[in-house]
């Protein structure tokens, strides 16, 4: 491997043509081959639903095209002030994701900073594990009626919820980021005599980063079931209290419409994971790239 | 070279084959003798489910300021569990450590380690440059000398054009002296090194050896250098501390009269280098076959 070359492995090797119009059609070219690769089966279904629910004509399954429209008709507008989003979007999209927001960043900042104290103390995570493992045994949603009758219908439940629900996979991967430390590591690095901070800033987050992010990164979905899920049953505005609300008017295309909306905000959410992996963590790839190649 | 002068003289008196170090007569005969470091029957065990299994038993040895002493044994003979204790990395089941005539309980300012492993060793997600730099963080040291201390110290191990790269974008020797530039950064007054070269391959190894001799000279650290290469020890060294197989304790303590500067083909050439290299291994090889013959694990 050599040492220019190191980063070659990470990212796919780019097309070293200049600015030519046969460059830029090769690539809008080679950029529809790849998509048509990946989505041929996921088109296909699309349109094999398309046509069986024109002919069944049920009015609790539309066929997609409706969905779409009713899509477009919900949640964009045409107004630029408003980033081409609907003022329905922003009445029930705003306040769920600002519910998933609070839950993941409470969830984020205790799992880490907890899982951290726990893996370096180690008689401490002895003491919590049997907590811990009671924690994540208990399915969160089953807490819905507790939290409802605690919290009222009010955000602070749903975000209760979701910060609860995604804790434990946060928690958890971040202790055993810690703990799965390599000895020779720690060892070099408590003979460099760090200042706790230094050590904590330079060595021990960034060294179980790998794993705190997979955590996160499970939690994501978690969090997105969560917050709509507390909305069913309980909340005044919302994804899931918007999907209820029109299931009771008998407005299925609208029903499917959030549904949509909700998968391509997972898809969404887990690229920007992915980004960010990818910036944050490319020594980790990397190194185990590179170990590959020596070992 | 002045390095290891003032040992070479204590040594001529007498023992070449002893027990237990020189350091016996710490009156010694010039002022540099006190030791620098001065390990003490020092034992080390580790618990295990049929009770305590005991690693190295009783060590005595003692390095003066500026001597490079290498420490060899047989694979598996606890020298590497010897080096973290005097590393200050691990705690001991007995006896004493003195570094600079004051007690050493914990890792110390003024020693730095250079680990056999260095894939694990420098940290993937910092750059040469950070990972140099990060044991001279949070020291109250001006930023503009901690870069001029990291570019010195990745120049003396020639890898200045390295600084922006990381660790796994380098070969094996490369990251090793990666390492070595992180241990001098500190400046150090003694430089463990733990089998550093073991696994690098044997050009490399040579060139990495020299690069030693060279820092060892300019800096004039002290170094105590682990290996279980008999070769490289009686090369490298001022003197070389034999160990037995373990639970080991130091079988020999052999002073190293070669002329300095060193040099890979000359010096090997010269018979006392051979009589040396003969004289280690027969006691290396003895200490092996005592146990092999005697231990429970005996065949035949």
């Amino acid at each position: 491997m050599s040492a220019a070359n190191g980063t070659g492995a990470v990212t796919p090797p780019a097309a070293p043509s200049g600015v030519s119009v046969a460059g830029v059609a090769g690539r809008v070219l080679r950029g529809l081959a790849w998509a048509g690769q990946r989505l041929w089966l996921l088109a296909a279904l699309l349109v094999l639903w398309e046509v069986l629910a024109r002919q069944a004509g049920s009015l609790f399954i539309p066929p997609f095209s409706t969905i779409v429209t009713a899509f477009a008709d919900t949640w964009l507008s045409d107004r630029l002030v408003a980033l081409f989003l609907s003022d329905q979007f922003l009445a029930d999209v705003l306040p769920s994701l600002a519910r998933l927001g609070a839950g993941y960043g409470m969830a984020t900042v205790i799992g880490v900073c907890g899982g951290i104290v726990l893996g370096v103390w180690r008689q401490a995570g002895a003491f919590f594990n049997p907590l811990i493992r009671l924690g994540m045994a208990v399915p969160v949603t089953m807490l819905l009626p507790v939290a409802i009758v605690i919290f009222g219908i009010t955000s602070g439940m749903n975000i209760f919820l979701i910060a609860l629900g995604c804790l434990w996979p946060i928690l958890v991967n971040t202790y055993d980021g810690i703990r799965g430390l390599d000895t020779t590591m720690t060892t070099a690095a408590r003979s460099l005599r760090l200042s706790p901070r230094r050590h904590f800033l330079s060595v021990l987050l960034p060294g179980a980063s790998p794993s705190i992010v997979a955590g996160m990164r499970i939690s994501v979905g978690i969090g997105l079931v969560l917050m709509v899920i507390s909305e069913l049953f309980a909340a005044t505005a919302g994804l899931g209290f918007f999907i209820v609300n029109q299931q009771k008017l008998f407005r299925f295309p609208e029903l499917w419409s959030a549904i949509l909306l909700v998968a391509l905000l997972g898809i969404l959410l887990n690229g920007i994971f992915e980004l960010a992996e990818r910036s944050v963590l490319r020594w980790h790839r990397a190194a185990k790239a590179g170990a590959g190649d020596r070992r | 070279m002045t390095g290891g002068d003032g040992g070479h003289v204590l040594e001529q008196k007498g023992h070449r084959l002893v027990e237990v170090s020189m350091t016996k007569d710490p009156g010694g005969t010039t002022g540099s003798a006190t030791p620098i470091l001065d390990v003490r029957g020092v034992t080390k065990s580790y618990p295990s489910r049929r009770g305590d299994v005991l690693a190295v038993r009783g060590i005595d040895f003692a390095v003066r300021p500026g001597e490079f002493v290498s420490v060899v044994g047989p694979s598996g003979c606890g020298k590497t569990t010897l080096m973290m204790c005097v590393a200050g990395l691990l705690p001991l089941s007995g006896g004493t450590l003195t570094f600079r005539g004051s007690p050493m309980t914990g890792p110390q300012d003024g020693v730095a380690v250079v680990f056999q492993d260095y894939s694990r060793s420098l940290f993937p997600w910092l750059t040469v440059e950070k990972n140099v730099a990060l044991p001279l963080r949070d020291r109250k040291i001006p930023r503009p000398e901690i870069r001029s201390r990291v570019g010195q110290a990745l120049e003396t191990v020639g890898l200045g054009h390295a600084a922006g790269l990381h660790p796994w974008q380098l070969s094996g020797g490369m990251q090793q002296r990666v390492a070595i530039a992180r241990g001098l950064a500190v400046r150090p007054e003694m430089l463990i090194m733990d089998e550093p070269f073991a696994s690098v391959d044997a050009q490399t190894r040579a060139s990495l050896e020299d690069l030693v001799l060279r820092i060892w000279a300019e800096t004039g650290t002290t170094v105590l250098f682990v290996t279980h290469d008999i070769d490289e020890a009686v090369y490298l060294s001022d003197r070389v501390v034999v160990l037995s197989q373990g639970p080991s304790v130091v079988v020999a303590d052999i002073p190293v009269e070669l002329p300095r500067p060193r040099d890979q083909i000359e010096t090997k050439q010269i018979p006392l280098f051979g009589a040396l290299r003969a004289q280690v291994f027969n006691l290396v090889m003895a200490s092996e076959r005592r146990t092999s013959l005697s231990g429970p694990g005996a065949r035949d």
